[in-house]
């Protein structure tokens, strides 16, 4: 099959304040509707590497195609249309916006412009539906929702837009285990819907799940 | 993007910053304050000294270069000699010549079936003064009918006057309006929309007419010319012998030199401290909208971190913190003109003046309110269109 992430010589050097090497050059293929867990200690840079492939930063070094398109040496605004038209993130915090309904936050996914009000509502509802939240929790504010009800809602917004890729970063970090077993698990049943899933965690059950592990130590791939 | 589509987004846009000032509302009413109180004092003193113009005017006006005015000092009820007012008609620079005096400054005016009444001023004049003045009859019995001795009871109304009495029709003749207890039938509507506006918010009567009915006197009595630029001292002259050969009626030139320039200069100066005093409280609101705005930027950077991870673009995002400023403006526009505009309502009520207002200062003042609000949101905008998408990762 062939890869819909190929990543080589990808790697991240900062210069300010001092010049420090945070990944060093690796290569990574991942294939379309895999399930991939990317593991390894506190600083290994398991993150800078997901936000390599989520082109949230560009990397120092290396060639990143994704679907056969370089995509290093674009600018931000194709980055960021790239973002909208194919990834979907979900965050360590669930990040929502407290104040909103459930409903609001998960509609902020919704990135294709020009769709109108009621039928952002009803996809919305769809993905609310989809991981496992009803009508009743979709018109609660997010504040009130209890953290496993957060990281669903999350997942939701990033599954809204249907991307292509799902990346999740330290997604079960704050959960207790049921809870955290719970959202892997929905992680993993993203695959079903085509999306490709890139997960970094410290949780050795994602690692178990997953149809390709990648592990980094020091910023280097083992 | 197609029309539709960027209907939509506006859409999408708008509700998405209302949303945002409506969850943070203290930041929304700190924001908001500074502009809100730059636009009513810019709406009240604006207004009030609108208001305090027409009150000058009505002090004043009579007296403008190009009119001659003459003054009664001896109370008369038969005001001036025919023969004497012909004869000033007949000099050459003498457009027009006649009598508009006031008779009451506050009477009670009302509709007969009203409670209360509205204070508004009572005129006598006739056809001449009418000319004179530049004042014209809109609807009803003509000027000419000011003329008729036998004609009494009936009154002309300044159409200003008539819409705030809730006259629909007032020219029909079917009408009856009340002045201090007195009524008269409304036979016509006038209005003077130049130097002499307050004649739009008085009851006009011949004089049989206030004679006859009014149980009170004349608080002056005035014949108006308007003449030649420059031929108004020596008309004014040859004016106090023509009207009064015999001195009864003891006249006197009431007709200074400058009296436009005097109008022009403490309307103009109460318009300016109004403007400037609006303008300096408006600066301050910008500033305040800047910082409260920054402060939210700062507050917000993961959301607007994740709003740019999630694909929204730096200009979309720059936006979206603009539209908020801007919404904040229009609502500080739209409060503040309320206040301003209740404020100088409650002052001319204390004051028993009738309020007057320049139409378009409301749409004015939100304008500017809005632009000022934008100003302010300009560099907090920037900074948010700055935020990295890693923000929401780091956070």
């Amino acid at each position: 099959m062939a890869a819909l992430i190929e990543l080589r010589g990808i790697g991240l050097e900062v210069a300010a304040p001092v010049p420090t090497r945070i990944l060093h050059p690796l290569a990574l293929d991942v294939a379309a509707g895999t399930f991939v867990a990317v593991v390894g200690p506190s600083g290994a840079g398991k993150t800078t590497l997901a936000s390599i492939v989520g082109a949230l930063q560009r990397p120092s070094e290396g060639s990143y195609r994704y679907d056969g398109d370089e995509l290093t040496g674009r600018g931000l605004a194709a980055l960021a249309r790239f973002r909208a038209q194919r990834l979907g993130f979900v965050f360590q915090g669930s990040h929502l916006i407290d104040e909103r309904t459930t409903l609001a936050n998960v509609e902020l996914g919704i990135t294709t412009p020009g769709v109108g009000r009621p039928q952002r509502e009803a996809t919305s509802a769809e993905a609310l539906s989809w991981v496992g939240l009803g009508d009743d929790v979709a018109r609660r504010r997010a504040g009130d929702l209890s953290g496993g009800e957060r990281h669903r809602v999350a997942i939701a917004r990033a599954l809204v837009k249907e991307p292509q890729v799902v990346i999740a970063d330290e997604p079960t970090a704050a959960l207790d285990q049921p809870t955290g077993q719970a959202i892997l698990a929905l992680l993993a049943r993203a695959t079903e819907r085509g999306a490709t899933v890139v997960v970094v965690t410290h949780d050795e059950r994602a690692a178990a799940m997953a149809d390709q592990v990648v592990t980094l130590v020091d910023g280097r791939r083992t | 993007m197609s029309h539709g589509h960027r209907a939509t987004e506006t859409a999408r846009l708008l509700a998405d910053a209302a949303a945002s000032l409506l969850l943070r509302p203290g930041h929304t009413l700190g924001m908001i304050s500074g502009i809100l109180l730059g636009v009513a004092s810019a709406v009240g003193a604006v207004t009030i000294a609108d208001t305090q113009q027409a009150q000058i005017d009505l002090r004043f006006d009579l007296q403008r270069s190009g009119i001659v005015a003459l003054e009664a000092t001896t109370p008369t009820k038969a005001g001036f000699p025919a023969d004497g007012i012909a004869r000033v008609a007949a000099l050459d620079p003498v457009a027009a010549v006649g009598e508009l005096s006031r008779w009451n400054d506050r009477a009670t005016v009302a509709q007969p079936a009203a409670e209360d009444g509205l204070l508004a001023p009572v005129l006598v004049g006739d056809r001449g003064g009418l000319d004179a003045t530049g004042t014209t009859v809109v609807a009803g019995a003509p000027a000419a009918a000011l003329d008729d001795p036998a004609a009494t009871g009936t009154a002309w109304l300044g159409e200003r006057l008539a819409a705030r009495l809730g006259f629909t029709d007032p020219a029909a003749g079917t009408a009856t309006v009340v002045v201090d207890g007195v009524p008269f039938t409304v036979v016509g509507t006038v209005r003077n929309g130049g130097s002499f506006g307050y004649v739009s918010g008085a009851v006009l009567l011949s004089r049989p007419s206030a004679v006859a009915g009014l149980r009170t006197t004349g608080s002056n009595v005035r014949v108006m010319a308007k003449v030649r630029p420059g031929s108004a001292a020596v008309v004014a002259d040859y004016m106090l012998a023509a009207v009064d050969p015999t001195r009864r009626l003891t006249l006197e030139n009431v007709t200074p030199p400058d009296g436009e320039i005097l109008l022009g200069n403490v309307g103009g100066d109460l318009r300016r401290v109004g403007a400037a005093l609006g303008g300096f409280i408006g600066l301050v609101g910008m500033i305040t909208v800047a910082n409260t705005l920054s402060l939210s930027v700062y507050q917000r950077r993961r959301e607007l971190g994740l709003r740019s991870a999630m694909g929204w673009s730096r200009r979309r995002i720059g936006l979206l913190v603009l539209t908020e400023s801007g919404l904040a403006g229009a609502v500080a526009g739209v409060l503040g003109s309320a206040l301003g505009v209740a404020a100088a309502a409650l002052w001319c009520r204390l004051h028993d003046w009738e309020l007057v207002m320049a139409r378009e200062l409301p749409l004015l003042v939100v304008g500017g309110a809005v632009l000022a609000s934008l100003a302010g949101g300009l560099l907090p905008a920037v900074r948010a269109a700055s935020t990295s998408p890693l923000a929401a990762m780091r956070s």
